[in-house]
């Protein structure tokens, strides 16, 4: 599963741009999937029929990642550009990026430091004072090889950092890995597997997502941030990284089923899985889209903690992916809650 | 010229760790050279004799140490805390991936706290980030120890046809202009012994080449180094890439050498602008002028965008703008330093 | 440890240390071939031997402060010599030469906020400027007055900076005995003003190699600055400061010194100060310099605080490194 969430990490699929990332997916998950459909927004539904079909689950995780588009060219040949998604601009400067389908190579630079004031050093960059170099002339020159509207995403490079895993994107790919590893498996219910698209700008399509699917309950594996990091204080830590999946309570979106939440996590410690509570209600996740999707529909979440999320330098560990991955199977594998 | 400069700036030395590369530079300058060797300080001095008895000695200098980061503590969830070496901007750190020089190289990320623990508005400052190895403590102290230096990662390289961005391009693409140089004069008949050097621990107060020019006492030198490039958000003081190098003026500048480095460049059609300084230039030619009873000292300098992050970008057409004027000064000289002459 | 509260309680403010020098002087004379003491005040003591040519340095002066003008009712406007922090001198006592003690006081609207030097002044309870001018004339110097106590295997005491670092340079004499190596012993003037003594001694001896032995922070009481040094874990190999790079060599073979013999050390890395370190390394055409530190807390007050066993760590890492460079 490590290689697969290291490829996955390379692909670009910045929210509205996920094809790269849906094409890798289809790709394999084409003999493991008895029906699939790819709907307006770009979402990835696949139907496993189960081996004793009464109920139907729902297993969801989203595609897209955090990135920048191009807004405008200057005279002199820089490119200006927007972010999509949520972004922490103090994780942006002097990195390199790639920008659109033909991957043209830039850096966010900033002015040297000997030229800042002290005043500026102290204080962030916004977005509007950035610019991406990309070794143009001129604006005409630029122009040959960038145009408004082209997606930007940070250079593939994850690999693996002493015993976790490092790379972009990894709060979206991690549940996409651990959606392919779980599709291998037959299970005695229906299930649909479900790769979401535009999470990142507002949970967007994992409500769509659910229209026409009529099922039971919902599982959302997410990567969420877990602000264990140096310098955090012990009650400001959300999650530990390598200390299992999280079962998610609550966040910025959603309330997840709290009776399922609570006997899925009992279920889980009792089953031996390696699993830890969330301590912290923020962030968002899916769960709020699909849970107020048409009727609604009982929505649990379970997530693998994310040092770093949203920059191009997150931090998981494999041994909370395993941990997801068998926290599903129990949810998929199980007839009642 | 690119594959060169890609190779030097490839290397991997802060100020004071100029050992993990400097045989290797060495190497670069040895079959262009009749002596090459390494000083008390680290300094690379590759000699080009030309065998005329009391023939005028010209430094020709680049520095090879980098900016960089070093190893301050170890915390006992395994994470590293780390110091600034030479003048690096803390804003441009979060999210990068650098590489820890352990007893083997280990790749680390610094860590910022999320956002929301964090002051709006406000930059993280070096002492409140840490670098993310992947390890716990006893795993990091088997590898890392307190005072080990870290690099910034390498940039995208080629940038367009015409730019290349790189890591460290201040000062290894004027090293790269240097050892071209020398190349070029291989078997040239010269009127003056040429001594290129690579120096040391320029970022931390040019401390390379106040030794090296005290140890060769040159009758001129000419210090190379770079200059900031005009940018969006920059243009005081700046000057635009890709319409050649910069011959500097004011006291730090010996009037006569700038004179005929001038002279040399309107008559080779060389591209170039004058920069002025006031005072201290900030290069190792500040300190190479004081050398001894003093030295002739010259600066030129290669405009470059984003000096001092990982991202130095900088257009080949003046690395090799610079060579040519440095040939042709190098060839231009009759072997007598009369004209120096105040 | 008599001799270390013997040279700590003399006063030798940089520029003035007289006293010291001829303390120093006199316990090394039977411990090497030949003293010198050059233009700047420096002891430069020799130490034959055949092998390489290596200079070790710990400097002599320690900080104080300098009278400047003295006016009509005798109180004392003073100048800093070395770096203070104002806000830790207010009613000190200081010492000139002559041993007239002075109290520092301040001007009263400065009692609220961040003093500044000139708002200072040291009253010697004279009356009058000619009262106050029989003992003390402008230029005179005076250091800080401080007891000597040992206890709790820490030694506090004033101008530990750096009279341990000369301390740990004579012990060390007396360990070396058939030195193999070209040994100087350097006791430098005026490093709190600028890392002159040693500059000028360098250029003299014309070392090889060299090692600075001086003290430096530590980040080990509540709430200290971020830094991994700490008292009780034995001598501090340099790895930077704000003056130097140490060379790598020098600092290689010091770790394997350390390892070889079981002495404690420690890594330092600091980012603020400076050592004589910086001035020799930068001497002609470049010496290999390292240093070795002792960790020191609340550095440049009258109670500056110190490991003893620390210091013997240092004693002992100085001998083996002379032997083995």
């Amino acid at each position: 599963m490590v290689e697969a969430v290291i490829e996955l990490s390379n692909l670009n699929g910045v929210s509205g741009n996920e094809n790269a990332v849906r094409e890798y997916i289809l790709e394999r998950i084409s003999p493991l999937a008895d029906v699939i459909r790819v709907d307006n927004f770009g979402s990835i539904i696949a139907f496993k029929k189960g081996k004793r079909s009464d109920k139907t689950v729902i297993l969801s995780a989203h595609m897209d990642e955090v990135g920048f588009i191009v807004s405008k060219i200057t005279d002199t040949g820089f490119v200006k550009f927007k972010s999509v998604g949520e972004f922490d601009t103090r994780n942006i400067v002097s990195k390199c990026v790639k920008i659109g389908s033909a991957g043209v190579d830039g850096v966010i630079g900033m002015k040297a430091v000997h030229l800042q004031k002290k005043d500026e050093r102290e204080k962030t960059v916004e977005i509007k004072d950035l610019y991406i170099d990309i070794g143009a002339k001129n604006r005409s020159d630029a122009q040959k090889r960038v145009k408004p509207g082209d997606y930007i995403s940070f250079p593939p490079s994850a690999a693996r950092l002493g015993r976790y895993i490092r790379g972009k994107a990894l709060d979206s790919r991690a549940g996409c890995a651990c959606l392919l590893k779980l599709m291998e498996q037959q299970y005695d219910n229906d299930v649909y597997f479900i790769f979401t698209a535009q999470r990142e700008i507002g949970m967007r399509g994992a409500a769509a997502a659910m229209y026409g699917i009529n099922a039971g309950r919902a599982l959302v594996i997410e990567g969420i941030e877990s602000a264990d990091m140096y310098g955090v204080k012990d009650k400001d830590i959300t999650a530990k990284i390598g200390g299992g999946v999280c079962v998610d309570f609550m966040d910025k979106f959603a309330m997840p089923d709290a009776r399922m939440t609570k006997r899925f996590y009992e279920l889980l410690k009792n089953a031996g899985i390696s699993v830890q509570e969330k301590h912290n209600a923020i962030g968002l996740t899916d769960a709020g889209g699909i849970q107020r999707a048409c009727e609604g529909i009982v929505t649990a979440c379970i997530a693998v903690p994310v040092r770093y999320s949203h920059t191009q330098s997150c931090v998981i560990a494999g041994s909370d992916l395993e941990a997801a991955v068998n926290a599903a199977r129990i949810f998929a594998g199980k007839a009642e809650f | 010229m690119r594959s060169l400069i890609k190779e030097l700036s490839d290397m991997r030395a802060i100020s004071g760790s100029e050992y993990r590369i400097n045989k290797e530079i060495a190497q670069m300058f040895m079959p262009y050279a009749d002596e090459v060797r390494i000083d008390a300080l680290g300094s690379v001095i590759a000699v080009r004799e030309c065998g005329i008895e009391n023939a005028p000695n010209v430094m020709i200098e680049a520095h090879c140490d980098e900016i960089g980061l070093i190893v301050t503590d170890i915390t006992d969830e395994g994470f590293l805390t780390f110091g600034p070496v030479g003048g690096i901007d803390a804003r441009i750190l979060p999210a990068s991936v650098v590489t820890v020089h352990g007893k083997r190289d280990i790749e680390g990320v610094i860590g910022i706290k999320p956002d929301y623990l964090l002051e709006e508005g406000k930059s993280v400052k070096m002492k409140d980030m840490a670098i993310d190895v992947g390890m716990d403590a006893a795993e990091v102290r088997k590898i890392v120890s307190i005072g080990d230096g870290v690099t910034l990662p390498q940039s995208v390289g080629d940038l367009g046809k015409k730019q290349f961005s790189g890591k460290t391009l201040d000062d290894r693409a004027s090293l790269a202009a240097v050892i071209e140089m020398m190349r070029r004069l291989k078997d040239k008949q010269l009127n003056v012994n040429v001594y290129a050097c690579a120096h040391t621990q320029e970022e931390v107060g040019c401390r390379g080449a106040k030794v090296s020019a005290f140890g060769i006492m040159p009758d001129m030198a000419i210090a190379i180094d770079v200059t900031h490039g005009v940018t969006p958000d920059n243009s005081y003081n700046a000057f635009p890439v890709g319409q050649g190098i910069t011959i500097s003026l004011g006291p730090n500048i010996h009037p006569k050498l700038s004179e005929r480095l001038i002279k040399t460049a309107d008559d080779n059609h060389i591209k170039y602008a004058l920069e002025v300084d006031g005072g201290e230039t900030g290069t190792d030619a500040w300190e190479i002028q004081i050398a001894g009873a003093g030295i002739p000292t010259a600066l030129l300098s290669i405009p470059l965008k984003y000096m001092h992050t990982s991202v130095e970008t900088l257009a080949v057409s003046d690395v090799k703008a610079l060579v040519k004027l440095l040939v042709n000064f190098i060839e231009g000289q009759e072997g007598d330093t009369q004209w120096l002459k105040l | 440890m008599k001799l270390l509260e013997k040279l700590t309680m003399a006063d030798g403010v940089s520029g003035g240390e007289d006293a010291v020098r001829d303390m120093i002087i006199s316990e090394i004379k039977k411990y090497c071939d030949d003293i010198t003491v050059d233009a700047m005040g420096s002891v430069i003591a020799h130490k034959k031997g055949k092998g390489k040519k290596i200079m070790f340095a710990a400097h002599m002066d320690e900080i104080g402060v300098i009278a400047t003008f003295i006016d009509d009712k005798g109180f004392i406007r003073f100048s800093n010599v070395g770096g203070i922090y104002t806000k830790e001198i207010l009613y000190s006592r200081v010492r000139f030469k002559n041993g007239i003690i002075g109290v520092i006081g301040a001007e009263e609207e400065e009692f609220n906020k961040k003093p500044s030097l000139d708002k200072m002044f040291i009253d010697i309870g004279a009356k009058s400027r000619a009262e106050a001018e029989k003992y003390v004339s402008v230029g005179d110097t005076a250091a800080f007055a401080g007891g000597y106590t040992e206890q709790n295997g820490v030694v506090i005491a004033k101008a530990l900076d750096n009279r341990a670092g000369c301390y740990i340079l004579i012990e060390a004499m007396k360990k070396l005995k058939r030195n193999k190596n070209d040994l100087y012993f350097v006791f430098t003037t005026q490093e709190e003003v600028g890392l002159r003594g040693a500059k000028t001694a360098a250029y003299a001896v014309a070392p090889e190699y060299a090692v600075a032995v001086d003290v430096t922070d530590t980040g080990d009481t509540p709430e200290a600055p971020k830094m991994a040094v700490s008292l009780h874990r034995g001598a501090a190999i340099k790895v930077m400061d704000r003056s130097v790079m140490c060379d790598v060599d020098v600092r290689e073979a010091m770790i394997a010194a350390a390892k070889k013999a079981k002495i404690p050390y420690q890594m330092e890395v600091l980012n603020i100060g400076g050592t004589d370190a910086g001035a020799i390394h930068l001497t002609r055409a470049g010496v290999k310099t390292g240093a070795i530190s002792l960790p020191l807390r609340y550095m440049h007050s009258p109670s500056e605080t110190a490991s003893i066993a620390d210091i013997n760590a240092c004693v002992s890492l100085t001998a083996a490194i002379a032997d083995t460079l």
